[in-house]
């Protein structure tokens, strides 16, 4: 049996140490405050801006919505609310100049089959492709979100129901299903959104609703349940924002995806209508004369698309980062900045 | 009539293993203003039963049997309405882990404004100002500041006064604290105590779940001792430890180590607490009880009086039952040097 080292050596006992002394200093402590409040928001954008690839790709998404929405005039009502035209050519005017004309000062990215300019067509191809991509992924998180939510909080028979609708709609390959429901509901620019959130949704709820099954689980979640707090306030105001971080980051990647989405239905001939300034209508319409050496009329709404995507990419992974618990670890290295 | 009066709560989880029986047949009372520490080892039943008191038990768990009245009124039969209402209006729970019982996504401010909003008919920045004022309540200096800050802006001491601060929104007659100490540093520790001992001044009940004897012996009247979701010994804080009487309290009480002992390895009780799927028969203390006998095994001990007359002390143990078969004697005793027996 082993033997204490305190064995036979008495009670300890400290002397001479006096604890009135420091009455007055016990409760000073307490008040020492931490840093002042930040908000969780602001911290994010902190991150975020450190973040050169990301605040790029930023960049570039903002130039390109502004020529987007700077190519033509826009007429609401028949009043002109936005005058400037970067575009020198209506996207639509065919004839402008004689067809396959290379790049020149004129035409910078040269004209298609019909004599249209290939630029003014790919400045104005950004308002579809831009908006297909925020309106088509905003609606799929506004079904995906609430639904995945609802299953993974109240579980049971609603769960069973939600998650088997999103099962079935998984085992559709995409494209099969968005060709499905284009060739019901036959093309335009709503058909395609509608076609794009009925896939799109099925992700998100997944997603959150994984998120919202471990957050549930939390201590503060119950300690609102103690308070009285109804269901579905704890719901919406504790677990859905505590559970929305990945979806958040899964959504921002997400927009590329869809764009790339609309261009490859809009190249099948799916998209929009044919002739319509999309970029993946536009590639569609050129794909034959890429062998007859007519090269600008599918690399430069090509080279949009990629460029787009590539930005809506780092600006997603610039979101992850930000919104990453764990690379709070450079608070401490970075004096808190 | 007491404030809180449960009455042989079962409680069971039903798992794949079997089915838990977490809380058998746990009855006590609570009167107000009065301080009832639940003490027991972990998995004893003491936070399913401090949960059941809300009916806040998520499947699989389950009351199957039992009442539970607050004020009169049947707590199980309560309609969700009045549950919520019940919920934080009259009884407040505090856990165990400040910082994962504060939502990271407000401030601390608004989580008490929060409940204050559920509890009361002050909005906006009324809500606010009495968040404000209830943070100063609980001892949180410069409150206006603290109100605006997010829990990991708090440290552990300050977390759980916030947490103390929105179980008090509602102005509940009874707190329930799990553990309320067991995440926090000895003078913090004490610091909580002095602020629940304020508390308790206001004619506010507390129950207090807790392993620690001393933090125990510092704050309740009265205790209840619980073994493998029974109540195996119930008495003032007094008796409990100068006059133990079940054999499981004695061995808490000679397993708790003290400064300048001469033991060479602290004291335990032999064995582990049994797995609530299968218990053993009869007493579910007595695999590990030195005074276990052949009836022990055969018949589970109610909870008794032990001298007889008085309703105050009484412990489930087959020495205190007169027609039980039961021929040994308890012969533990507490000895204390020093002081004279209060």
């Amino acid at each position: 049996m082993s033997r204490s080292p305190l064995d036979g050596r008495g009670r300890l006992r400290v002397r001479g140490f006096d604890t009135d002394a420091d009455a007055e200093a016990t409760d000073a402590t307490a008040t020492t405050a931490p840093s002042s409040a930040v908000d969780r928001r602001a911290r994010a954008w902190a991150r975020f801006r450190r973040d050169r690839a990301a605040v790029a790709g930023l960049a570039v998404i903002a130039l390109m919505a502004l020529l987007a929405v700077f190519a033509r005039p826009i007429e609401v009502g028949g009043v002109v609310v936005q005058p400037v035209a970067l575009a020198p050519y209506d996207p639509s005017a065919s004839g402008v100049a004689p067809a396959y004309r290379p790049p020149s000062l004129s035409h910078p990215f040269g004209t298609d089959w019909a004599g249209r300019d290939v630029f003014s067509r790919v400045l104005y191809g950004g308002r579809y492709s831009l908006s297909i991509g925020v309106i088509a992924v905003s609606l799929a998180l506004v079904v995906g979100v609430p639904l995945g939510a609802i299953a993974g909080y109240a579980g049971g028979w609603v769960d069973e129901t939600i998650m088997r609708l999103v099962d079935v709609l998984y085992a559709f390959p995409f494209l099969v299903l968005a060709i499905a429901l284009v060739a019901v509901f036959g093309q335009g620019f709503w058909k395609l959104v509608g076609a794009l959130v009925a896939v799109g949704w099925i992700g998100y709820a997944r997603l959150i609703r994984g998120e919202v099954l471990s957050v549930a689980e939390r201590d503060y979640v119950l300690a609102a349940r103690a308070l009285g707090v109804t269901d579905h306030r704890i719901l919406a105001r504790h677990v859905v924002p505590n559970a929305i971080a990945p979806v958040v980051v899964q959504a921002t990647l997400n927009v590329g995806t869809v764009v790339l989405s609309a261009a490859a239905l809009g190249f099948l001939g799916l998209g929009l209508q044919p002739g319509t300034a999309e970029w993946g209508s536009m590639l569609s319409a050129g794909r034959d004369t890429l062998i007859g050496g007519e090269w600008w009329v599918t690399v430069f709404p090509g080279l949009a698309i990629f460029l787009f995507v590539l930005a809506i990419n780092l600006v997603g992974d610039g979101v992850r980062d930000a919104l990453d618990p764990d690379t709070d670890a450079d608070r401490y290295t970075r004096g808190g900045r | 009539m007491a404030l809180l009066e449960v009455d042989d709560l079962d409680v069971r989880f039903y798992t794949e293993e079997g089915v838990v029986q977490a809380v058998d047949g746990l009855s006590y009372t609570l009167d107000r203003g009065e301080r009832l520490g639940v003490v027991g080892e972990s998995g004893a039943g003491k936070t399913v039963a401090a949960l059941a008191l809300l009916d806040l038990l998520d499947a699989p768990g389950r009351i199957e049997g039992g009442s539970i009245r607050f004020d009169g009124e049947e707590v199980l039969d309560a309609s969700p309405d009045r549950l919520r209402r019940l919920r934080g209006g009259e009884i407040g729970l505090v856990f165990q882990d400040p910082e994962t019982a504060l939502d990271p996504v407000y401030t601390v401010g608004e989580q008490v404004a929060e409940a204050v909003r559920v509890h009361t008919d002050l909005a906006g920045d009324a809500a606010h100002d009495r968040a404000v004022s209830l943070l100063d309540r609980v001892g949180i200096p410069d409150p206006a500041t603290r109100a605006t800050q997010y829990p990991h802006e708090f440290s552990g001491g300050m977390a759980q006064r916030a947490v103390v601060a929105v179980a008090l929104a509602g102005d509940p007659d009874l707190l329930v604290a799990d553990e309320p100490t067991t995440a926090l540093d000895v003078t913090i520790q004490a610091q909580l105590l002095d602020l629940f001992d304020d508390l308790a001044a206001d004619d506010l009940a507390v129950q207090l779940i807790s392993h620690d004897l001393g933090v125990v012996a510092e704050f309740c009247d009265r205790v209840l001792v619980m073994y493998a979701g029974q109540a195996v010994e119930r008495t003032t804080v007094d008796d409990l430890f100068y006059r133990p009487k079940h054999p499981y309290t004695a061995g808490l009480l000679s397993a708790v180590p003290r400064i300048g002992d001469d033991r060479n390895r602290l004291q335990t009780i032999p064995g582990t607490t049994p797995d609530l799927a299968s218990p053993p028969p009869g007493c579910r203390f007595h695999p590990r009880c030195p005074y276990a006998e052949d009836a022990c095994t055969k018949r589970d001990p109610p909870l008794a009086a032990v001298d007889g007359e008085s309703d105050a002390h009484r412990a489930a143990c087959l020495a205190y039952v007169d027609d039980a078969d039961f021929d040994g004697d308890l012969d533990f005793y507490v000895e204390v040097d020093g002081e004279a027996d209060p």
